[in-house]
């Protein structure tokens, strides 16, 4: 993105920080999807989101429309999804999110230090999938804004027909009981398996957007910490809900975006990167003291089975 | 009349390191029977249950179910044969309502595949209306309708027990495996779960095993026991030839 010398245009503020909101609101369900409905603990979701960065930002390079970049992005952040979950989901719970997290931080050095890939410290530039020479910035934002929500939206969609179905009520019961769910004859392997490559390949989508946003990724980008705050979003918006978790995105992104305008304005005592920490660091605090189950509550599983239990009530009474 | 097999264990072992918790078991359930398994804290029940329904893999011996050979399959498929467990503790599914405890434990429908949840949508929805109106008559049959829609885990202990009898009725077994279905609920509510129990057997001729510590009642309703002591059988026969025996009554006692 085109940064602007002197004082910027508080709106393109207000854009960037929708487009980031819109990003982080697909990880947040993909996430949601995994840790809120399954009870996989994920904590390797920057290495699917670098994942779709990369590969999108290299095949850019290479000349492939955008859209072909998005797929391909989305697909190969699955694959590694898949690929990692198979060893990965044979453990427990807590030693999965250190083989994710690990994970995350080994594909990291990868990127870092084999600079053939896409150059490793000297990072990559991304080039614009839109010969849009000479409009004003607003409208180019305006545009990115249009493709990140549609790809939201369909996530969000996507999300919200699998776990309001007989196969989202059977992710709900892994995550209340594994062994309980195998007594009942369900290969939870299988459905474990499925959400998280599904769930990777969204992150991976969502890596692509951003990548294509930014214009230009590099190691540092994907420190562990973006999958501390998309986990932030997912517990301070309310697991097992999605717009809870679209909404966890919304909070966390206008603190730790808003922390860095912030500065442009006024004159902090502090470093705004610290005083975004402090921020999210005390509203985790507040969340867990007074709301330990999110801003939203969990979502009930609308099935056609809601409305059998709706007339059974009338029959009886 | 004699009733025709259905569960059988040959010189069945588990063994955790030197330990032999379950030592060369050899038993049959007959067919649309109440079966009873006890025995003080310790014997190896437990762990029989285990491994006959696949949780554990025998160390030696075999199980066979309806004819089958089943030791070593896994619990999901021990599933599928008809025979299903209940747990000690129930295992319920703490944030999901009565109703979606029970339609969760069905059997697998179209929905319950990731690409049938988008594309056969018409046809899961209708199986699904059919799965709730069965699992409601279940629960009615164990007066919990009225709390269908209450998340299982606010449930009280007894309720919670029912719940996991019902959970395994809607799978329609062949067979159950019960874990104390009576443990931790009032005298009242365990003599009615026992009559559940035979009312099952006689309506829906289902063949049940069963643990249960509260003796009293179980002699009453089973139609067999089986005692077990230090991971083995050590009697069985009838309810009262069991009681009668002096090996049982030592071995609940203390010898004399």
């Amino acid at each position: 993105m085109e940064r602007v010398g002197k004082l910027a245009d508080p709106l393109i503020y207000l854009l960037d920080m929708v487009i980031f909101i819109g990003i982080y609101s697909i990880v947040s369900i993909s996430l949601n999807l995994e840790y809120g409905f399954t009870g996989l603990a994920n904590f390797g979701k920057v290495a699917f989101f670098m994942v779709g960065a990369y590969s999108s930002a290299i095949l850019a390079n290479f000349g492939y429309p955008y859209i072909v970049c998005i797929l391909v992005a989305a697909a190969m952040a699955g694959l590694a999804g898949f690929l990692v979950s198979i060893p990965a989901l044979r453990l427990r719970a807590d030693y999965l999110a250190i083989v994710t997290l690990a994970f995350g931080e080994i594909l990291r050095f990868i990127f870092k230090n084999e600079d053939w890939i896409a150059g490793g410290v000297q990072g990559i530039t991304v080039p614009s999938a839109f010969q849009l020479t000479g409009i004003p910035i607003r409208f180019s934002m305006l545009i990115q804004i249009g493709i990140v929500y549609l790809s939201l939206a369909l996530c969000y969609l996507l999300v919200q027909l699998i776990v309001n179905s007989p196969y989202g009520r059977t992710l709900k019961a892994i995550r209340e009981d594994e062994l309980a769910v195998q007594a009942l004859g369900k290969n939870t392997f299988n459905y474990k398996t499925q959400v998280f490559s599904l769930s990777s390949a969204m992150t991976g989508l969502a890596g692509s957007l951003f990548a294509q946003y930014v214009r230009f990724i590099d190691p540092y980008t994907f420190e562990p910490f973006l999958t501390f705050s998309v986990w932030m979003m997912v517990i301070l918006g309310g697991p097992a809900n999605n717009l809870g978790a679209i909404l966890g995105a919304g909070v966390v992104t206008s603190l730790e975006r808003g922390a860095r305008i912030i500065k442009d304005y006024i004159l902090l005592p502090v470093d705004p990167h610290n005083l975004r920490i402090m921020l999210i660091g005390t509203l985790i605090i507040l969340i867990l003291m007074y709301k330990p189950e999110g801003l939203l509550k969990e979502s009930k599983i609308k099935t056609s089975a809601l409305e059998v239990s709706k007339k059974w009530r009338r029959r009886r009474s | 009349m004699e009733k025709k097999t259905i569960l059988k264990t040959e010189n069945l072992t588990k063994a955790f390191g030197g330990l032999k918790a379950v030592n060369n078991v050899t038993l049959t359930v007959k067919d649309n029977t109440i079966t009873g398994l006890i025995g003080p804290n310790g014997s190896g029940k437990t762990t029989l249950f285990n491994v006959i329904s696949g949780v554990y893999k025998p160390t030696s011996g075999a199980i066979y179910f309806n004819g089958k050979r089943i030791d070593g399959l896994s619990p999901h498929k021990v599933y599928h044969e008809g025979l299903v467990r209940t747990f000690q503790i129930p295992r319920l599914f703490q944030k999901l309502t009565v109703l979606e405890n029970m339609i969760v434990a069905a059997r697998s429908n179209t929905g319950e595949n990731l690409l049938g949840t988008f594309l056969r949508r018409r046809k899961w929805s209708e199986e699904e209306k059919r799965l709730a109106e069965k699992a409601l008559e279940i629960l009615e049959l164990l007066e919990l309708d009225n709390l269908r829609d209450t998340p299982a885990g606010e449930l009280s202990g007894g309720q919670m027990k029912l719940l996991e009898l019902g959970r395994a009725l809607i799978t329609e077994p062949k067979m159950l495996l019960l874990d104390e279905p009576a443990a931790g609920v009032n005298p009242t509510l365990a003599k009615r779960i026992f009559e559940k129990i035979t009312q099952l057997r006689d309506e829906l001729l289902l063949t049940f095993f069963t643990i249960e510590h509260r003796v009293e009642i179980l002699l009453e309703h089973a139609d067999w026991i089986y005692v077990m002591h230090n991971g083995s059988i050590i009697s069985q026969g009838k309810p009262d030839d069991v009681v009668n025996d002096k090996t049982v009554v030592d071995v609940y006692l203390g010898e004399a």
